[in-house]
């Protein structure tokens, strides 16, 4: 091949890279705020926060706790006196008094008690097989691709979610992206009070808590 | 043979230069702003840049230049095989790209890290979307196919031929 193909080739990239940069200085990259508190890992039991009684959670000003908005999703399940909580949920339980506290990976102590005490919507990321196969109760199920795509999902989110609400999202833990990629995107629409479920459903079910299966 | 080469080649350029097209839309596009109860969709650079961030492999300082660059970059690849000018040098930046593309997938299998490659968005060409040999198939296909072209020229109605 000689110099000259060479030659060509980068020209072209050179000319493609300098639109590049015009192209990115016209129109930057939204990169969504980071949340007031720092984006640190709690583990998969967490261990923070702990401080008010169980089930009497004090909202922030003018942000009402509800039960998650989703209309085909069912309450959560009781078993032994824990709503959600299954065999495990007693243990596991990590009381969250204010939301806006939690760093942004949260552990499942803290989604346990946000589950319960109706503090946040959770999100499944995963696909639909094994989302249908088994979920955190009440669960809404939209991927990062319904809303990159407009799909029926994201349309029923945006239209009934209220902005001033938690959001956990959760998808296969460990090193799957799918939760951080819907909290950036919720974040650019201005749903900011997204967290995430560091050890995602894996670790939601290896503690032992309830799953919902409709 | 000899006779049906530029035919093959010509066929084969504009083949590249409609998938190069193609990929490079899909990371570019602009942002679906929603209307009256009508949901938002993300940009093309900003959902692309999440999957150039979740390879791991640049620094965040670089994603805002990498999210841009490579479609872009795939654009002028993709007019210049498209109308036949300097073909050669457009064939061998291809294969430069998707020989990049590949060490990227291959790094990402190794590492055992669970993504979607980001290549053509929800589209699929002879893979899913999520990263995997799959991919690294696909990948060495298309390389395959920009050598022949970095080797051969253009074939028929180049506009200008190549050294």
């Amino acid at each position: 091949m000689s110099a000259k193909v060479y030659v060509q080739a980068g020209v072209i990239a050179a000319v493609g890279v300098a639109i590049a940069v015009v192209d990115s200085t016209r129109r930057p990259v939204k990169t969504p705020e980071p949340m007031a508190s720092p984006d640190r890992s709690v583990g998969g039991q967490g261990a923070t926060n702990g401080t008010s009684s169980q089930g009497d959670p004090k909202p922030a000003p003018g942000e009402a706790p509800k039960a998650a908005p989703v209309p085909e999703s069912t309450p959560p399940e009781k078993t032994g006196g824990q709503a959600g909580g299954g065999a495990g949920g007693a243990s596991v339980k990590v009381a969250v008094a204010d939301p806006s506290a939690l760093p942004v990976k949260i552990g499942v102590g803290e989604a346990l008690s946000m589950l319960e005490d109706h503090q946040a919507v959770f999100i499944d990321g995963r696909k639909a097989d094994v989302f249908a196969a088994g979920h955190i109760p009440g669960a809404f199920h939209m991927q990062f691709v319904d809303i990159t795509d407009g799909n029926a999902p994201w349309q029923e989110f945006f239209r009934t979610m209220n902005r001033d609400d938690w959001f956990v999202v959760y998808c296969d833990g460990g090193d799957c992206h799918e939760s951080e990629h819907i909290r950036k995107a919720l974040t650019n629409y201005g749903f900011s009070k997204v967290l995430i479920l560091e050890v995602g459903f894996p670790g939601w079910k290896s503690a032992g808590l309830s799953v919902d299966t409709r | 043979m000899k006779k049906a080469e530029p035919l093959f080649l010509l066929v084969l350029r504009v083949a590249m230069a409609a998938l190069l097209l193609f990929s490079a839309w899909v990371k570019l596009k602009p942002e679906v702003v929603g209307g009256e109860g009508v949901a938002p969709q993300p940009s093309g650079p900003f959902v692309f840049a999440l999957a150039v961030s979740s390879y791991e492999i640049l620094p965040s300082s670089l994603v805002p230049l990498a999210t841009f660059a490579v479609p872009w970059v795939e654009v002028v690849v993709a007019v210049a095989l498209l109308v036949g000018w300097w073909t050669r040098g457009a064939g061998l930046l291809a294969a430069v790209l998707l020989a990049t593309f590949t060490a990227a997938v291959v790094s990402v299998i190794l590492r055992g890290m669970n993504l979607s490659c980001g290549c053509f968005g929800k589209y699929k060409l002879l893979c899913d979307g999520s990263v995997g040999w799959c991919k690294v198939g696909e990948n060495l296909v298309l390389l395959s196919m920009a050598w022949v072209l970095a080797g051969r020229g253009g074939g028929m109605l180049e506009l200008r031929r190549s050294a």
